[in-house]
């Protein structure tokens, strides 16, 4: 028991983050992370008000179902809940059984593996409290605010604020062992981890741009009543009615067959634990034991190539991001996935333009939306040089000019940029009314800025850089390199895209001059980014590159 | 002269001292050369500024009659280096990173064909060469590195503590094969802190402490004057601490 409590305070320390590298708690850090948190719920909260007010006003054959209607809406919460973390919780156990800190340490210690694995589990489980909380209690707010329940309403939320992290975190246990094989089945193949990267971006955006679009939608209807109809009510009964066990949590929070609702949930809760006891307590002692990596790509044996030093070196940077996931997530799936991004924002910015304002700046609207795009995707180059860590210091020992070494770099993600700009382009003509001319505008101004952006971003890195072993990982860049390359980048790309966007709706009057300016003014300023990218970029570059340090 | 080192100081920013002083040491053609030291002598600070690896205040450095100051690429395409950490690209293959050295190094295909072959029967790879160097063990990744530092036949192959992690039956095929590349007429020139290591393979050896050379000695003399390589260091070492 000491043993566990021990281990469980060291788990609750790293939950907090207290030991990575801090050496005292950091209280102001927190309180601002709360305090956003906190903000978000707020604003989250007002929305799902505006929503379940407007919601149980739907009559469903003419009548009146009040409490149908909370019920469809706490499941639906609920429902959304429980996958978000039991994915979180799937994801952490993952950590837990292959691959965690201390891991060495731990087999050396005298204690048992699975008092080892009870504290890992038991931090997980308040984990999954710590999110569950907030969220229940806003929702359950709303419903109390809006359907206005008796006082027991509050004492049937405790057992909810009880079982549903445990039903979550329970469902992630089951999950575990097809979850597992599937990541190994997908770690096989470089493609296939990076496919499912691309296919995870892309879902998740489509579901931002949905919202979006249900935002777009309010503005444009004044109303979200009018988006909730008999067919939407429907819909949502289907939903409801398969979404368990989040139903029978609803039932219970409402008051509606509380006995049996609560009785069900209980007995998956308990059976579930056993289960999830006996497999989970068996892959960990399986884990612990096991010295080497659990998932490795064979290669096959392939025919030797010889390749001019400049071509290894861009064949190189590819090898390194593509089979990195973080790096292939946070460059190559986001170049893919660009088009998608920039046309459904573009088509869903200028509804909201023409509905509201009656004005065509297309053009311009394209250019700013893709030069934000081109921005979020390339500031991943602020990482071209530390991301190597320390087998970065081997570019020193090439005979190769540094010159040379750094500009394979920029080659590498210009080309990524620039193929990604191209779909994105075509997209915009093929599925929108932007004309040929102004898509070779577009192209334009999106390689030049896309280039400018990437010396920026690479020469920072170069300055900044320190590749020891530590640096390895995007997320160690200590200097901040990343934020000040985007910060760089938004600012020129907001310079353009609004003076771009501004002469257009003064050229709505007419003036051949003013349209002219959307074109020039645009081309002017990323121009004199490009000049002062070049310039950063060329100066004192060879001293720079042999004075970086490991 | 294959590398001839003149003078070499070396301070590192925030720190008031210098890290290594005055070094002045040579290699050549057939010779195995050591720089021994304890931990944080200088050895390693001393092989980085060699490289390249670390600029250095004053001093010249030459490698095959090339000035690493003045032509720094023509300096480097005569030595390989092994450093003491893993400098690999850990996501390619053994294979992937051997073939990118020889694209940089520009080695045929013919070349790197039969290098590839002599090494891996050398390491005794065999198809592990296929696999990630992320799945690689200590003594795997070091023999990467040898291979990646060797694949153009270099004049000098420079190492930095080679044989930590090896296990004896690779450091047994690794001293041999310092003393096969030194009889094609090659400098190899390491730095260690093992006495029993540079003792059996170093044709001289350069004693260094405090980032100073202390001895230059003659192994071949030295030996047969029956003299004793640790009593020797131990006695040196321990004057200089004294004073």
């Amino acid at each position: 028991m000491k043993n566990f409590l021990t281990l469980f305070r060291f788990e609750i320390k790293e939950l907090l983050a207290i030991n990575r590298g801090k050496r005292r708690f950091d209280f102001l850090g927190t309180l601002v992370s709360l305090a956003i948190s906190f903000l978000i719920l707020f604003i989250l909260g007002i929305f799902a008000y505006a929503i379940l007010e407007s919601y149980i006003e739907v009559r469903f054959d003419k009548v009146y179902d009040t409490l149908g209607r909370t019920h469809e809406f706490l499941n639906l919460i609920y429902t959304v809940l429980i996958i978000a973390l039991a994915f979180l919780s799937l994801l952490r156990m993952r950590r837990v059984l292959s691959d965690f800190p201390g891991k060495e340490l731990f087999l050396r210690l005298p204690v048992k593996s699975s008092t080892v694995f009870l504290a890992k589990l038991s931090a997980l489980l308040l984990a999954n409290y710590l999110v569950a909380f907030p969220v229940i209690l806003t929702a359950n707010l709303v419903v109390y605010l809006v359907f206005k329940p008796p006082f027991v309403f509050w004492l049937l939320t405790a057992l909810v604020l009880v079982l549903l992290p445990l039903v979550a975190f329970i469902l992630a246990a089951l999950l575990l062992i097809p979850f597992l094989c599937i990541i190994r089945l997908i770690s096989r193949s470089y493609l296939a981890v990076f496919l499912t990267l691309c296919g995870a971006l892309t879902g998740a955006f489509i579901l931002y741009a949905k919202l979006l679009s249900l935002i777009q939608q309010m503005f444009t209807l004044g109303s979200i009543r009018f988006l909730f109809n008999e067919n939407f009510v429907n819909f949502m009964q289907k939903l409801t009615r398969i979404t368990f066990p989040a139903n029978f949590l609803a039932n219970l929070a409402l008051g509606q067959r509380v006995g049996l609702s609560l009785l069900f949930v209980l007995l998956v809760v308990l059976l579930g634990a056993y289960a999830v006891y006996l497999i989970t307590h068996t892959l960990y002692r399986i884990a612990l034991y096991k010295n080497k990596e659990v998932f490795v790509v064979h290669r096959k044996k392939k025919k030797i190539s010889v390749r001019s030093p400049f071509l290894a070196l861009i064949r190189k940077e590819f090898v390194l991001v593509y089979r990195e996931p973080r790096y292939a997530f946070s460059f190559l799936a986001m170049a893919l996935c660009m088009p998608i991004m920039v046309y459904s924002c573009f088509t869903l910015f200028r509804t909201l333009i023409e509905n509201t304002l009656g004005l065509n700046v297309d053009f311009a609207l394209s250019l700013f939306i893709t030069l934000i795009f081109c921005i979020l995707t390339n500031t991943f180059c602020a990482t071209n040089i530390s991301r190597e860590g320390i087998a970065g210091m081997k570019n020193k020992l090439f005979p190769l000019s540094p010159k040379k070494i750094l500009i394979s770099k920029v080659v590498f993600c210009f080309t990524v940029s620039l193929l990604s700009l191209l779909m994105s382009v075509i997209l915009l003509v093929i599925m929108t009314d932007v004309n040929l001319f102004d898509a070779l505008f577009l192209l334009l101004f999106g390689a030049l800025f896309c280039l400018s952006h990437i010396l920026i971003a690479t020469r920072m890195d170069l300055n900044n850089a320190r590749l020891d072993s530590d640096s390895v990982t995007v997320e160690n860049t200590e200097n901040h390199t990343m934020a000040k390359t985007t910060l760089t980048g938004l600012i020129f790309a907001f310079l353009i895209g609004t003076l771009s966007v501004a002469l257009l709706i003064f050229a709505t009057g007419g003036s051949a001059l003013l349209t002219i300016g959307a074109y020039v003014g645009p081309a002017i300023i990323t121009l004199i980014y490009l000049s002062v990218a070049l310039f950063y970029y060329l100066f004192r570059l060879e001293n720079s590159f042999y004075e970086m340090v490991g | 002269m294959l590398v001839s080192v003149e003078n070499l100081s070396k301070k590192y920013s925030r720190k008031s001292d210098y890290a290594i002083m005055d070094i002045t040491l040579h290699g050549d053609a057939g010779e195995i050369v050591g720089i021994l030291g304890h931990n944080g002598a200088g050895k390693s600070t001393t092989i980085k500024c060699i490289t390249g690896m670390h600029p250095y205040e004053s001093g010249t450095v030459t490698i095959c009659g090339h000035d690493l100051a003045k032509e720094p690429l023509l300096a480097k395409k005569c030595f390989g280096y092994v450093s003491d950490e893993f400098a690999l690209f850990e996501k390619m293959t053994g294979m992937e990173f051997v073939n990118f050295m020889a694209d940089i190094y520009q080695v045929s295909a013919q070349e790197r064909e039969s290098r590839i072959e002599e090494f891996q029967k050398l390491f005794a790879l065999g198809d592990s060469i296929y696999n990630p160097i992320s799945s690689y063990s200590h003594g795997m990744k070091q023999k990467i590195s040898l291979m990646g530092a060797l694949i153009h036949h270099p004049k000098v192959f420079i190492l930095d503590e080679p044989m930590i992690g090896l296990d004896p039956h690779t450091a047994s095929a690794v001293k041999d094969f310092f003393r096969k590349h030194s009889d094609e007429g090659n400098l190899v020139l390491f730095s260690s802190h093992n006495l029993d290591t540079v003792e059996k393979v170093c044709d001289r050896v350069y004693i260094i402490d405090q980032g100073r050379i202390l001895e230059e000695i003659h192994m071949k003399e030295f030996k047969e004057k029956g003299m004793d390589l640790e009593v020797y260091f131990l006695t040196v070492t321990q004057r200089v601490a004294r004073t």
